[in-house]
């Protein structure tokens, strides 16, 4: 007996779309470059959440930890591959060299199946048994993507905290994202925003950003994260060089406020120098008298004013180059991303919230 | 049907090769066995939509194969192998209840004619290769393994599903190899039944509006045409035993959104493509269907989506009418 004629409507489940999202599927995505020592604990860690997920009822599924090797430097590929050979879930991508985090983050995202995939760093900042509270934020408030932000002082360093929320503070500004605060490499995205984000990345586009051309929903959830490698050694993934490299590309893949803001100022320049130039030429022919050097403030004036027009006209051609920038990069017209599938786990977390309600008024 | 007849000095090497269908993966498998240079073919009619006519077709082909066979001497008889290959497949995923029907029954026709020669030479390996389809079997599975049970949800998969059963009951003499391949794309004329990839590429050069059954978000596994050519005819000439079926699944192991698909294309035709999206029940094909990378066979090397993409577009700018 077949069935066929199956369809997805917006405004009801039919049997086949119950049976396909009868559970959620859920991917990791960790990059991994010299986290030998840090791998083992790390998949105990993710292999207890899908445990947990397997002997209960939570409609949720870990179906695959992707480890992307970015040429590594020590013997993460040979520690994957050992405990692989147990785990067939996990799921290994070797990369030909150091193509650096976010481009190896984007491959695992793109060999990813799940319906939402979580982005882990190697070395435990992230703990996987948080993916729980960062889903259930993202379904309840109806967001594509949550970024986990620290709690407390991540680095446990005063001074590399504020550099990093005021680096952040900065690009946001001149990016006019005002997302760029929220971004952090423990991020929950939706697969099909994250898929879709991760095909277009190209050189020089910056992943974050390009996740927020497919989505503007999204959100940050405060959970306790340390850099232990920072705590114990002192020493961040993130060097200065790195951050000035993020900052360039974060910006190459913003419109930037910058080309517009100059612009502005350019126009503003001109209009003053306009205004004043009217002045100069009232004084000039019905009060003569009150110049006491000739020359000198039409000099200034025609300069101010030749230098906005530039400005402005600068600005003319650089949000040009944008566009086209913009356009090279991938950024869509529009995108279509279906997020039915959230009822599952409402109704899962309706059902739990009026379950933990009987049993306290059955306790009282 | 073609059958190719090796011409070189028969030793334990395949002797016959009886190809039916040289559709998308059939023409590509014809071209590997000519371009080995040792088999003739020739080309036997075969009716694909009357059944008593297929029948008779049947029957001749069978005397026709019977008469090469008697011919060989015992030794190559008892050396020798005769590989039969079904790639034939009109009914694609919008396949009706007819279509299945009819398209069993043809199955079954040729599947008598390998009965026919295995009880009348008892000697000679027989093989079977049957090009079933992943996406028929596993439509809405993800992360599909060796160990999936089949799950059709319309008639193109109970189509490929039975058909693989049909094989599976044929005598234990006959060596059984099932491939299962994922999304496959490719391009072997324009008047051939083109995929998803071969139609955004032929449009795309044609500024014509491409029709998606689906969303941007579906996810497949796409696999070449060429590269399962290339497995089918390297299998052809292993060695092989007569005691099991071998199931081979032909995917990537990389699921590619149709979204990234029409990127890909945008960048190998160097500008934008038009898209619209329609789907009906009779048509919806938007369940995601993926594999795991660590069920793929181990011979099988299939190249990167991006890079078939570019090979597909190379064959429909040379060799295509795209009028």
């Amino acid at each position: 007996m077949l069935v066929i004629n199956f369809r997805f409507h917006s405004t009801h489940l039919t049997h086949k779309t119950i049976t396909k999202m009868n559970t959620i599927g859920v991917s990791t995505v960790t990059p991994v470059y010299a986290g030998s020592s840090f791998l083992p604990e790390l998949i105990d860690r993710i292999e207890q959440i899908r445990e947990k997920w397997d002997n209960s009822d939570y409609p949720l599924e870990l179906i695959e930890a992707i480890f992307v090797n970015d040429d590594s430097i020590d013997d993460s590929l040979q520690v994957l591959y050992e405990i692989q050979k147990e785990k067939p879930w996990i799921k290994i991508i070797n990369l030909s060299r150091n193509f650096g985090q976010h481009q190896a983050t984007v491959a695992g995202i793109l060999h990813s199946s799940g319906d939402w995939v979580v982005t882990l760093d190697e070395d435990l900042q992230h703990n996987p048994l948080l993916i729980e509270t960062m889903l259930e934020h993202a379904v309840t408030s109806g967001f594509d993507i949550v970024y986990a932000t620290p709690e407390e002082c991540v680095h446990e360093n005063f001074f590399r905290d504020w550099s990093s929320k005021t680096f952040k503070s900065i690009i946001s500004y001149i990016t006019d994202n005002t997302h760029v605060r929220k971004f952090n490499s423990f991020r929950l995205i939706r697969g099909t925003i994250g898929r879709a984000a991760s095909s277009v990345c190209s050189h020089g586009t910056y992943f974050d950003i390009a996740l927020c051309w497919f989505t503007n929903n999204v959100s940050s959830i405060r959970l306790p994260l340390k850099d232990q490698r920072f705590v114990d050694s002192g020493k961040s993934g993130y060097t200065t060089r790195k951050l000035f490299s993020h900052a360039r590309s974060m910006i190459v893949s913003s419109q930037t406020k910058v080309v517009r803001l100059g612009a502005a100022i350019g126009f503003i320049g001109m209009m003053v120098a306009g205004i004043l130039g009217g002045k100069v030429l009232f004084d000039k022919f019905i009060q003569p008298e009150t110049i006491p050097v000739q020359g000198w403030t039409s000099l200034i004036l025609a300069s101010v004013f030749f230098s906005g027009l530039l400005a402005v006209l600068l600005g003319i051609v650089l949000e040009y180059i944008s566009v086209i920038l913009l356009h090279i990069q991938g950024k869509p017209t529009f995108f279509v991303t279906d997020r039915l599938s959230d009822q599952i786990l409402l109704t899962y977390y309706k059902n739990r919230e009026n379950h933990d309600r009987l049993s306290k008024t059955d306790t009282a | 049907m073609i059958v190719f007849q090796k011409q070189t000095q028969p030793d334990k090497e395949i002797q016959l090769v009886v190809l039916f269908g040289a559709g998308l993966i059939g023409s590509s498998v014809c071209n590997k066995i000519n371009k080995l240079g040792e088999y003739s073919s020739t080309l036997l009619p075969f009716s694909w939509n009357n059944s008593a006519q297929s029948r008779q077709d049947a029957n001749k082909i069978s005397l026709y194969l019977s008469s090469i066979l008697a011919s060989y001497s015992t030794d190559i008889l008892s050396s020798g192998k005769i590989a039969f290959i079904w790639t034939a497949g009109k009914a694609g995923f919008t396949a009706s209840e007819t279509d299945w029907h009819d398209e069993l029954a043809n199955f079954n026709t040729v599947l008598s004619i390998v009965k026919h020669i295995a009880e009348q030479f008892p000697e000679p390996l027989l093989l079977f290769h049957l090009l079933s389809s992943a996406g028929g079997l596993f439509e809405g599975q993800r992360l599909v393994h060796n160990s999936t049970p089949p799950k059709p949800q319309r008639y193109y998969g109970q189509l490929k599903y039975d058909q693989e059963k049909a094989l599976e009951q044929l005598s234990r003499r006959i060596t059984k190899t099932i491939y299962r391949p994922t999304s496959v794309y490719g391009f072997t004329g324009a008047s051939q039944r083109m995929g998803l990839i071969s139609t955004l590429i032929s449009n795309g050069i044609k500024n014509k509006v491409s029709t998606i059954f689906g969303s941007l978000s579906t996810l497949r596994d796409y696999v070449l045409n060429d590269d399962i050519a290339t497995h089918i005819r390297n299998n052809l000439f292993i060695k092989h035993t007569n005691e099991d079926v071998f199931f081979h699944l032909l995917a990537s192991g990389k699921p590619s959104s149709i979204y990234e698909i029409r990127c890909f294309v945008e960048q190998v035709l160097g500008k934008k493509i038009y898209l619209q999206f329609h789907s009906t029940p009779e048509t919806d094909n938007s369940t995601d269907i993926t594999v795991n990378a660590s069920a793929l066979p181990p011979a099988w090397t299939p190249i990167s989506v991006k890079n078939g993409i570019r090979c597909v577009h190379e064959k429909i700018l040379s060799g295509s009418d795209l009028s």
